[in-house]
């Protein structure tokens, strides 16, 4: 972060501040070193940070040997159904899980020339199909990370089987809104220093280290004033 | 903001567990020491505002009778372990006033919790929120991640409806706030929180500045969307003045070590009768060494240092937020507010002067005049000009969104058996509608262990690597229990063997109806919330 008017700062706050920083000997310098000091450390380098510190982080646990009730039985490996689910893991990637039922993959395993595709379809407002891509993966596969590669789309993605060059679809997913961000659309917005500085201050830390959001670092980076 | 929550851990099955300790110790470290740092400051006059949530789980596990009897079997043995620990730490000064001070705690923490608690830590909370001096609110059911379950409305409902429920059923005070779990948000829950008449939640920093909308006052104010739920986004620059590993307070050298514990540096015999099983080592609680540096020869903890840096890094992160208002000035429509938000076992637990650190804090605020703690509802009753704008999807987890809790590595594989048990106890509550008897609590058992089943714990836990097999066991156990109810409905079948079992085991939430569940529910109306300190 940068503090705005440094120069119109008194003496004793520049003081104040630098002993609040860490700065040694602080009361030994003059004005132009105090700035010199602070400026550095605003935009100094940061060190790694870590948010995840967490309670459960520090906790012990013994694995202790504990039965199951009576009854229960092993996790299925699969399940039988045709069915496709996405979960966003950010604001471009989605983890896909998908399962074909058994009767449906005999059906499809009698042909010799067989592909699993998923298609990746991006939809225009009225969802109707704008651009797609294709995947292929294997039979036995059950999930994928897909890339969402625009912005300000919806997307949708089919699971088909594709049987002598015709495809099938065998399930659609729910549908994934990928929306734009207004600050990438719009740059000029922060170029305006003011600007930059209320949009960015709470995202960069006093060692300068930007907020870990990939997103977040390229817009600010682009766009430091 | 404070949020506390623990996952769901009660093994009745056995005598103690390990496990278990994770809450003891946090309502040993945490919970009273903070609830005793707010009473004080309340009897003094000391004017503050807070808002604290507390998860559902934790919540019962607070009333649960057999985990009491067990918090009251621990505090005491840390009496008893501290009464040793001031003998045989006698010739050593400093050693010694540690264990004076943590001996004293343990003490101070029994009598409070006894008598000031009526060994109920809820009604402490109460009494506070009564007061005005903390604002009460919860969160998801079992702390699900809920931007997994997005597009599976159902699960989420439940998730936060039973959540709200044990809360009004244990609180005095009208919900007003929901915290969500790792403040994992996607656009559209807001309709949900709306449902459940939620005015306000918090979301990760990142969450404004990504909006599809031009949030012209940053994370500095809050946003409303137009459903009407107002958003205040976490401050990162100042709340990582105390996450930070390296730059953040708790990790100054002078502050105590966490790692460095008696239970591994004294030997077994001397400490078998206060851990719950003398073949495996664990800490304790009594740490002497200063965290000192990056270096395993750590100097001893002296008490009084650290108790003059946490009043250093008091001030220091008042003059931060003086001069983060000082750096917007003039920018802004109004002044600005921050949004500063922590997992509350940060405080006594992992960062050992958390407490003490945060009752400075709270008193400097009451002397500045430019400073003052508020809360989101205090701030949306004084202000009327709120920007309309929609948040972005976010959490506060590493790289800002899912991919803790969805790795690719440790706990991806558990998203297809999650969101099939939501399917399915979907297409059960929606088959098998208002049944009664056996039948009604077979479903409702089966809604528990799919609630369960949801806890953002687990994968977080695995993609940490810190306690994994335990979380690998506990989330496949109420998976498996919840395909054993399926698997039996689908077959008109009622295991009651496994169903007595299983109540007495996982009891949580009592009253819980499967029919939340059903397909149609969101349809109707939500639910007129009572007071019954049933759940």
């Amino acid at each position: 972060m940068k503090l705005i008017n440094i120069n119109r700062l008194s003496d004793s706050e520049l003081k104040y501040m630098a002993e609040q920083e860490g700065i040694e000997d602080a009361d030994s310098l003059d004005r132009t070193e105090l700035i010199e000091n602070l400026e550095e450390i605003y935009g100094g380098d940061a060190s790694e940070l870590d948010v995840d510190k967490k309670f459960v982080k520090t906790l012990i646990a013994k694995e202790t040997e504990t039965d199951a009730l009576p009854g229960v039985r092993p996790l299925p490996d699969k399940f039988n159904d045709n069915e496709i689910q996405t979960i966003l893991q950010d604001s471009a990637w989605a983890y896909v899980i998908w399962h074909i039922s058994h009767a449906t993959k005999e059906k499809i395993l009698r042909n010799e020339n067989v592909k699993i595709i998923l298609r990746v379809i991006a939809l225009k407002e009225n969802n109707k199909k704008e651009e797609s891509y294709q995947v292929e993966v294997g039979i036995d596969d059950t999930t994928w990370n897909i890339e969402f590669p625009w912005k300000g789309r919806n997307y949708e993605i089919t699971l088909n089987a594709e049987i002598d060059g015709v495809l099938t679809t065998l399930a659609t997913s729910p549908i994934e809104t990928i929306p734009n961000v207004y600050v990438e659309d719009h740059p000029e917005i922060l170029r305006n220093p003011e600007t930059y500085k209320v949009l960015s201050s709470s995202l960069i830390t006093n060692g300068g280290e930007y907020l870990a959001v990939d997103e977040v670092k390229q817009i600010l980076s682009g766009n430091l004033t | 903001m404070l949020h506390a929550h623990l996952p769901f851990v009660r093994h009745p099955e056995y005598s103690k567990f390990i496990e278990e300790d994770w809450l003891n110790e946090a309502i040993n470290e945490c919970y009273l020491p903070l609830l005793r740092m707010f009473h004080k400051l309340r009897d003094e006059g000391v004017p503050f505002r807070l808002v604290f949530s507390i998860s559902p789980t934790l919540n019962f596990m607070l009333r649960d009778p057999l985990l009491k009897e067990r918090f009251l079997t621990y505090l005491n043995s840390r009496i008893e372990l501290g009464e040793k620990e001031v003998v045989r730490t006698k010739n050593s000064p400093l050693e010694n006033e540690t264990a004076r001070f943590y001996l004293n705690n343990a003490k101070e923490n029994l009598n409070f919790y006894n008598n000031t608690c009526g060994t109920d830590i809820l009604s402490a909370f109460n009494n506070l929120s009564n007061s005005g001096h903390l604002e009460l609110i919860t969160t998801t059911a079992t702390h699900a991640y809920l931007p997994i379950y997005k597009n599976h409305p159902i699960a989420v409902n439940a998730q936060i409806e039973t959540g709200i429920m044990s809360h009004a059923h244990t609180i005095d005070k009208e919900l007003r706030g929901f915290w969500l779990p790792e403040c994992g948000y996607y656009p559209g829950l807001e309709t949900l929180l709306k449902r459940h008449q939620i005015e306000y939640t918090s979301v990760a920093s990142h969450s404004f500045f990504l909006s599809r909308d031009f949030i012209k006052n940053g994370s500095y104010m809050p946003v409303k969307t137009p459903s009407g739920v107002h958003f205040f986004a976490r401050d990162y620059r100042l709340t990582s003045l105390i996450w930070s590993a390296t730059e953040g307070y708790p990790a100054d050298e002078d502050y105590r070590d966490f790692y460095r514990d008696i239970g591994y540096d004294l030997p077994i015999e001397y400490i078998k009768d206060y851990i719950a099983d003398p073949s495996y080592r664990v800490f304790t609680g009594f740490k002497y060494h200063a965290i000192t540096g990056k270096t395993p020869d750590k100097r001893l903890y002296d008490i009084s240092r650290a108790n003059k840096k946490t009043e250093i890094h008091a001030n220091n992160f008042l003059y931060n937020i003086i001069s983060t208002g000082r750096s917007v000035e003039g920018n802004l429509d109004e002044d600005p507010i921050y949004t500063l938000s922590f997992d509350a076992e940060l405080f006594g637990h992992w960062w050992f002067e958390g407490p003490s650190w945060l009752e400075k804090v709270i008193r400097l605020c009451a002397e500045k005049e430019d400073v003052r703690l508020t809360t989101p509802t205090e701030y949306i009753r004084s202000h009327s000009k709120i920007q309309t704008a929609q948040p972005a999807f976010s959490s506060w987890g590493k790289r800002g969104y899912s991919e803790v809790w969805v790795d690719n590595s440790s706990n991806s594989w558990l998203c297809k058996y999650t969101i099939k048990a939501t399917e399915w106890m979907s297409e059960l509550a929606t088959r098998f509608p208002n049944q009664t008897s056996l039948k009604k609590r077979f479903l409702s058992q089966a809604a528990r262990e799919c609630l369960l089943a949801m806890a953002s714990d687990w994968p977080f836990i695995m993609n940490n690597h810190t306690t994994e097999e335990y979380a690998k066991y506990r989330i496949t156990a109420h998976l498996q229990n919840f395909y054993l109810v399926y698997d039996n409905m689908c077959k008109n079948a009622v295991n009651t063997e496994w169903l007595v079992t299983s109540e007495r085991q996982n009891n949580i939430f009592p009253d819980l109806d499967y029919n939340i569940f059903n397909q149609n529910y969101l349809a109707h109306p939500s639910p007129v919330y009572t007071t019954d300190f049933s759940m």
